[in-house]
């Protein structure tokens, strides 16, 4: 098939190609950074012809990339399971399948990570209790992600299209505070929290800063997928939005706790 | 993105090396310098407008005013930089990857296999040898072409010949009748050395088949260990450096964990088609 969908819709597909363009007249000669497919072609040409000619090739390529090479490179998985190119491929060529098929046939051991995000997402405190469906369903719209301490999650003023079930690590909310040099933190998370519910109202933009303190490994869950799936399923929806009632009631109580100083070591 | 703007450079020399392979000397424009580069490393080359394309340097590594790049003619973006002539000006962008291993090299015997235009990105390896001709044992070339009207750098090898401690081997696939040198594979003079495995480094560059069959050759005829065998890999390139992932060869980019590498390490991947 090699029509390029899945590499096009990837999260982490990074390969890029450059287009050569002239002026009409000649005077000036143009180079413009464009997206490349591993799927095509032109992407393996060396003189003599493709390196990788067939198409068996290049979804090997593009398969042991994902879930065996990228650990080599980067140490983690090319693939976070969010199934957008099980989604895009028109003719369904479904990523997990393959991997199966392959683990049967060469390993004879498991290979595949979106398991993995499976069992991490249901040993997290938001989803206890939570029907199995609709974990499935929220699963759809999460992907894993590792940041360094000091790395920002977000920034306030930014749009919020997300938020973060954290699994380990710790994470500080912090707020620009007018005077100070460095921002103040308003309130610290860590594994097992979730963070972030300016997803849910309009205009969708971060309030605070969040920064790792520590290493976190946190798993992001895609806002604009939640809020169109729980547009389309109500009951999933109300699932969700009862357990950020609950997320935000007592947020605001410990806030409120915050405020009033309840230690009594007020400064003058 | 500072490693992806090229600096232009003039064309102050042409060397017509056959019939379809030529060797530009360059110079930098205004004044400015060229980096310096290690034996087996590799530019960008542009055209402007038409391609650009990894290409070895073939010259000097001690000569840091002009550098030269040894291109044959198989395609249109090699065509574009092989009809240049004296003044003409394209871009350079490198030097990029790891070279050969020169350092490990030291004080052992140097076996050099090169098949085709393969010799170009090993030639800075028998300047580097030759300025430094004490720190290197014994030094052995083996090339390859297909025919006597494609061998490279003819006056050069006629001068390697006579140097100290050196043994220099040509061999053609066909000959014909004028031909009175060897006539096979380049694997097949191999097998016609003497080399100590214990004290010996392997060099190899040309066709992948080549290589391997070469670095077989010299494992299983010579006695020599995988780790002391490096050769050069060859993958399509946009930028040189780790971001367009065009160059994967597996797990390694070629272009900044190659294009040299040990063949103990790539030697499985060698094995399968189309990686």
């Amino acid at each position: 098939m090699s029509c390029t969908n899945c590499t096009m819709v990837c999260p982490t597909c990074f390969c890029m190609t450059v287009e050569d363009g002239n002026a009409v007249d000649g005077s000036q000669a143009s180079r413009t950074p464009v997206r490349d497919s591993c799927f095509t072609l032109q992407y393996s040409y060396i003189h003599g012809g493709s390196v990788r000619s067939s198409a068996g090739a290049r979804y090997r390529q593009w398969l042991t990339h994902k879930l065996a090479t990228w650990h080599d490179q980067f140490g983690e998985s090319g693939c976070v399971g969010c199934g957008r190119c099980i989604t895009w491929c028109p003719v369904g060529i479904d990523i997990t399948k393959e991997a199966r098929a392959d683990e049967r046939r060469f390993l004879g051991r498991p290979l595949m990570q979106i398991h993995d995000l499976e069992h991490i997402l249901v040993d997290h405190p938001f989803v206890q209790g939570m029907h199995l469906e609709h974990v499935r369903t929220l699963l759809g719209c999460c992907s894993n992600r590792h940041f360094d301490s000091g790395e920002h999650l977000f920034r306030g003023g930014n749009e919020s299209n997300e938020f973060y079930l954290i699994r380990e690590g710790n994470v500080s909310l912090e707020s620009d505070s007018p005077g100070a040099r460095s921002p103040a933190p308003v309130e610290s998370r860590s594994g097992g929290d979730i963070l972030g519910w300016s997803w849910l109202v309009k205009p969708y933009r971060w309030h605070f800063d969040a920064r790792a303190l520590t290493a976190a490994a946190v798993l992001i869950v895609d806002a604009r997928c939640l809020r169109d799936k729980c547009d389309t399923d109500h009951d999933f929806g109300y699932e969700i939005l009862r357990r950020f009632a609950e997320l935000m009631v007592r947020d605001v109580r410990s806030m409120s706790l915050q405020l009033i100083d309840m230690y009594g070591t007020r400064r003058a | 993105m500072d490693v992806m703007t090229p600096q232009t450079v003039r064309v102050t020399e042409v060397l017509k090396e056959t019939h379809d392979t030529c060797t530009l000397k360059v110079e930098p424009r205004n004044g400015k310098r060229l980096p310096r580069f290690a034996p087996g490393q590799f530019s960008m080359l542009y055209s402007m407008g038409n391609a650009e394309l990894p290409i070895s340097i073939s010259s000097d590594p001690a000569i840091t005013e002009t550098q030269c790049y040894t291109i044959r003619s198989v395609g249109l973006a090699t065509q574009s930089l092989n009809v240049m002539k004296v003044g003409a000006q394209f871009g350079v962008r490198g030097p990029f990857g790891h070279g050969w291993p020169m350092g490990e090299a030291r004080g052992k015997d140097v076996i050099i296999v090169a098949g085709g235009i393969g010799l170009a990105p090993l030639r800075p390896i028998l300047y580097e040898v030759f300025h430094n001709r004490e720190l290197y044992g014994r030094l052995v070339l083996l090339y390859g072409t297909r025919s006597p009207q494609d061998i490279l750098f003819r006056r050069e090898l006629k001068e390697w010949e006579k140097k100290k401690d050196t043994l220099v081997m040509t061999t053609v696939d066909y000959g014909g009748m004028s031909w009175k040198g060897n006539v096979g594979l380049v694997t097949r003079l191999i097998g016609r050395i003497r080399l100590d495995p214990t004290r010996t480094i392997a060099m190899t560059c040309g066709p992948e088949i080549m290589m391997r069959y070469v670095a077989y050759e010299l494992q299983d005829n010579k006695g020599l260990d995988p780790g002391d065998i490096y050769l050069t890999m060859e993958r399509n390139m946009k930028c040189g450096c780790g971001f367009c992932g065009h160059c994967q060869f597996g797990s390694h980019f070629i272009c900044k964990d190659g294009p040299v590498f040990r063949f103990r390490d790539i030697n499985k991947l060698m094995n399968k088609y189309e990686v």
